[in-house]
């Protein structure tokens, strides 16, 4: 390595390089003040592949451009190549200050949790060179890519798209799952857990991949006396661009066009009871206060019930459906499991509870399957009001619908907007924007009679997805498909439903009057400059009695989070007191929270949501 | 290398007594069978330079004539497909990292790291040269005037070329390398540049090989040029002796006489009047011994025999 060049791109770089530094320290600050109880957690390692993913790919993309891209670009590789000093030596040494830089914060970082987490648990030396293998490896796979991308040139931007394409689309397609093999596994959720195993099969291809990368970058250096990086650094084109862009859009449509999605074996329960319905087996399991012949009989009725969805629906297959017992869930919670290797549904429920209700649990797979059978098209916002109202309907067809109207009455009570459906469906809970959306599917059938409802249903909710970028163009909205097929506008639809509802909240005043006496109220009280407690209370109206107990429903919110399931929620029951109560947790100021405050009603059968609200904490 | 090129004969003394001895000239670079092709165009083709020590060699040629692609050859910058180069008595098939500390290198255009100065150009550049001399480096920044503290993105070309050859001077090296140093500068820094390179290798006793595409400047500073033209070097020698041997010939288009045995064509060219002008070269002997009549036979200007040699295959 040449000590002058080293000088020399350490002077040029160092500031981008504090900054780079500093802003991964910001992040790793961050996370250690906001999981002060990282200990309790599992393992303070855990927090090393914030940086290795960090440096692996924005580090490594940010030193590529500075040392590599840079170079090329300005065309100062000339000046260097005109000093005594031969193309080996100055990639040699690019290379190895581009490592020690990416290392450097990782293996500082991996020092401070180790002096960390001594104190609390036994770390070995075996386990210390396995974090490093495991995080390094990444980190220097990520470097010689971004390296090799650099002496790309102008062809670098292109080759990104074009990978990336690449492996989402073989992810898509083949039985193998690239994200969880190599640098992927790596820093896999074992990362800061595996303390003896040597993950070689991982770590083998990621070092072939690396050699592979660093012959490359001499190659490219060496090849024609680095002619070609010098003509790879020059501006691209327009007969280029053009050329690109072509393959690119190419490239894109031709990976979408083959998007099939790749086939997996139907999930198998073990000891269930099972009903076999269009060569897919719908499996019940048996449990404590759930027996054989219970699950049986389920089995037997959803799978009736899915066939006379399908049916209706006009569904070419049906997924396997397993349904799991567990009592320790809400009589009103029922969770999906997530599949990584087999394809159907799994769903859990406490089914033995005494308050399960079986129509409510239909309604949610039918939700599931439709979302399954449609590869995810249906939960589009502005169909997803239509999905949740059928399939409540659905499940409450034969007469059994008594319990939607007053639902849908206290739905309303406030107004709703159907375009901003996720929004509402938070505000409300699962049942009751439910019952709220099936007056709305009852309006839309009223209006539209039988054959052309049924037909829309089909089209909508049914049809096969369109594949690909080209299905998501291709799909029609539902405001032009009530237009085209029925000549009938969605302010109409809107108009008749509201209708609905207002006939509903006449029928049910009382019950109106009722929620509508009931005044939850929460309050952040500050315990110190940064942590805050929260209180709540439910006061009635005057003349009104209090409900024997409430519900305060809590979740801190993710950066970015969208919906918040049903499950996902944690409880806290209250007695209702003059005085309030206090949820049991300290909240750090800044972090976002989603607050419920829930009645349990006897007349509608499911819970009232009295507030929903995202808090900030200050 | 066609026979114009070969090393041309020193014409006989005639009368005076012989001189007393002189020393042979140190040869400080020489390049035998020098060849390189991009694809399958040979830019350089079997190019043998021969530099002694002290002189200033202009390297003339057009645009594309492979001057360029001699010199990185020369600077280790391209590595030649055959041919050797034997510098300073080291012969070598590449000019490697060693070898590349005894030379300076002025490129046709100056890259240089748009947010250093000249001083810290200056810095970086002394860790590769041993015998870096930094009060030559300032000394020198100062007789070019150019600015010290300034970032080299903010210097005029002119300035930049000065700084380049200041950069390349300040290592002593016995060998300058030049590569078309005035390409783009107005006339008043070109006089400036070639004034500092005249004065600079007159003092230091240094050899430079200076390449450029125009003749008045190589005549200006050079002792011995070399003419290279498509790849090929047409021509090498003093400058006196290239003016001594080359000449214009009228003769009549009707009747054409051959060439006699000794002079060589450089270039046919067909002349309004239904003459022919036929440019020869051979030693003052071959001319003497001539049959042309002494009327039709006139000498020329550096400058048209450079172009006589220049487009030589476009009209003859």
């Amino acid at each position: 390595m040449s000590r002058s060049l080293l000088v020399k791109e350490w002077r040029e770089h160092r500031a981008a390089w504090l900054l780079l530094n500093l802003l991964l320290g910001i992040v790793l600050f961050l996370l250690l003040r906001a999981q002060k109880d990282l200990e309790d957690k599992g393992s303070v390692f855990a927090l090393l592949q914030v940086p290795a993913v960090f440096l692996s790919t924005v580090g490594a993309l940010f030193v590529g451009h500075r040392l590599v891209v840079r170079e090329y670009g300005q065309r100062t590789q000339l000046f260097l190549e005109a000093l005594p000093l031969s193309r080996p030596l100055i990639l040699t040494t690019k290379l190895v200050l581009g490592a020690a830089v990416l290392l450097l914060p990782l293996a500082a970082f991996l020092l401070y949790l180790w002096n960390r987490a001594r104190a609390h648990e036994d770390v070995s030396a075996r386990f210390l060179l396995l974090l490093s293998l495991r995080a390094g490896t990444p980190v220097l796979l990520g470097w010689s890519f971004f390296a090799l991308a650099g002496l790309l040139g102008r062809y670098r931007n292109p080759l990104y798209i074009i990978l990336f394409i690449s492996a989402v689309t073989l992810d898509h397609l083949t039985e193998f799952d690239l994200f969880k093999a190599g640098p992927f596994a790596l820093l896999g959720s074992d990362f800061a857990f595996e303390r003896q195993r040597v993950p070689w099969d991982d770590l083998l291809p990621c070092w072939a991949l690396i050699a592979g990368a660093v012959a490359l970058c001499f190659g490219l250096v060496l090849y024609r006396d680095g002619t070609l990086t010098e003509l790879f650094s020059q501006k691209m084109s327009h007969r280029e661009k053009v050329f690109i862009a072509c393959l690119i859009t190419g490239f894109m449509t031709a990976s979408t066009m083959l998007g099939k999605a790749k086939h997996r074996e139907p999930f198998a329960l073990h000891d269930a009871e099972q009903t076999r319905v269009k060569k897919s087996a719908i499996q019940v399991g048996a449990g404590v206060g759930f027996p054989r012949e219970r699950a049986q009989a389920l089995s037997e009725r959803l799978a009736r019930e899915l066939l006379a969805l399908s049916d209706y629906l006009g569904l070419e297959r049906l997924p396997a459906v397993a349904v799991l017992p567990i009592r320790e869930l809400d009589a009103d919670v029922f969770q999906r499991a997530k599949l990584e290797k087999a394809d159907g549904i799994v769903v859990r429920a406490n089914l033995s509870a005494p308050d399960f209700d079986v129509r409510a649990f239909e309604a949610f797979l039918f939700r599931e399957v439709l979302i399954h059978v449609s590869e995810g098209v249906v939960l589009r916002e502005e169909r997803q009001w239509l999905l949740d109202g059928f399939t409540t309907w659905w499940a409450h067809r034969s007469g059994q619908e008594y319990r939607l109207p007053v639902r849908a009455a206290v739905a309303s009570r406030e107004g709703f907007d159907a375009r901003s459906w996720l929004t509402t469906r938070e505000r409300l809970g699962p049942c009751l924007s439910g019952a709220l959306a099936a007056r709305g599917v009852r309006a839309l059938h009223t209006r539209l009679g039988e054959p052309s409802f049924q037909a829309l249903m089909r089209h909508i909710l049914a049809r096969p997805p369109g594949t690909g970028l080209w299905g998501f163009w291709t799909e029609p909205r539902l405001a032009s498909l009530l237009r085209e097929r029925d000549g009938f506008s969605e302010e109409e639809l809107l108009r008749g439903w509201s209708e609905t509802l207002r006939e509903d909240r006449e029928t049910h005043a009382k019950e109106l009057e009722r929620v509508a006496g009931m005044k939850p109220s929460l309050s952040l009280v500050a315990e110190s400059a940064e942590t805050f407690r929260l209180e709540h209370t439910l006061q009635a109206a005057e003349g009104q009695t209090r409900p024997p107990r409430y519900a305060l429903l809590h979740h801190k919110l993710e950066p970015f989070e969208n919906e918040v399931a049903a499950h996902e929620l944690s409880r806290q029951d209250t007695v209702p007191s003059a005085s309030g109560a206090r949820l049991p947790l300290g909240l750090a100021r800044g972090d976002r929270w989603l607050f419920v405050v829930q009645v349990e009603s006897e007349t509608l059968g499911c819970p009232i949501r009295l507030l929903a609200e995202r808090k900030e904490i200050r | 290398m066609s026979e114009l090129s070969e090393p041309l004969p020193t014409p006989p003394p005639e009368a005076p007594p012989p001189p007393a001895p002189q020393p042979e000239p140190e040869i400080i670079l020489r390049t035998q069978g020098l060849t390189r092709a991009f694809h399958d165009v040979k830019a350089v083709n079997g190019v043998d330079l021969e530099l002694r020590r002290g002189e200033v060699y202009g390297f003339l040629g057009r645009n594309g004539a492979g001057k360029t692609t001699t010199l990185r050859m020369l600077m280790g910058i391209l590595r030649p497909d055959t041919g050797d180069i034997e510098l300073m008595g080291q012969r070598v098939r590449r000019v490697g990292a060693a070898q590349k500390r005894h030379l300076g290198y002025v490129s046709q255009e100056q890259v240089f790291y748009p947010w250093m100065t000249a001083l810290e150009l200056g810095r970086f550049v002394s860790g590769f040269y041993p015998h870096w001399d930094d009060a030559r480096f300032h000394h020198l920044l100062h007789v070019l005037d150019v600015p010290k503290d300034r970032k080299s993105a903010q210097l005029s070309g002119g300035t930049r070329m000065k700084l380049g050859l200041a950069l390349a001077l300040s290592h002593r090296p016995p060998l300058l390398i030049l590569d078309e140093p005035t390409a783009g500068l107005d006339p008043v820094a070109r006089r400036e540049f070639l004034d500092i390179l005249r004065d600079q290798v007159r003092r230091e006793g240094q050899t430079a090989l200076f390449s450029s595409h125009l003749v008045g400047e190589v005549e200006e500073v050079a002792h011995r040029i070399g003419i290279l033209h498509e790849g090929r070097l047409r021509f090498q020698g003093s400058l006196d002796t290239l003016r001594q041997s080359v000449r214009r010939v009228r003769v009549m288009e009707s009747a054409p006489e051959p060439i006699p045995p000794g002079l060589s064509l450089v270039r046919r060219e067909r002349l309004p009047d239904g003459h022919l002008a036929l440019v020869l070269f051979g030693t003052p002997g071959d001319w003497a011994n001539s049959p042309f009549a002494p009327e039709t036979v006139e000498t020329l200007s550096l400058e048209n025999i450079f172009l006589a040699y220049a487009r030589r295959s476009d009209e003859s």
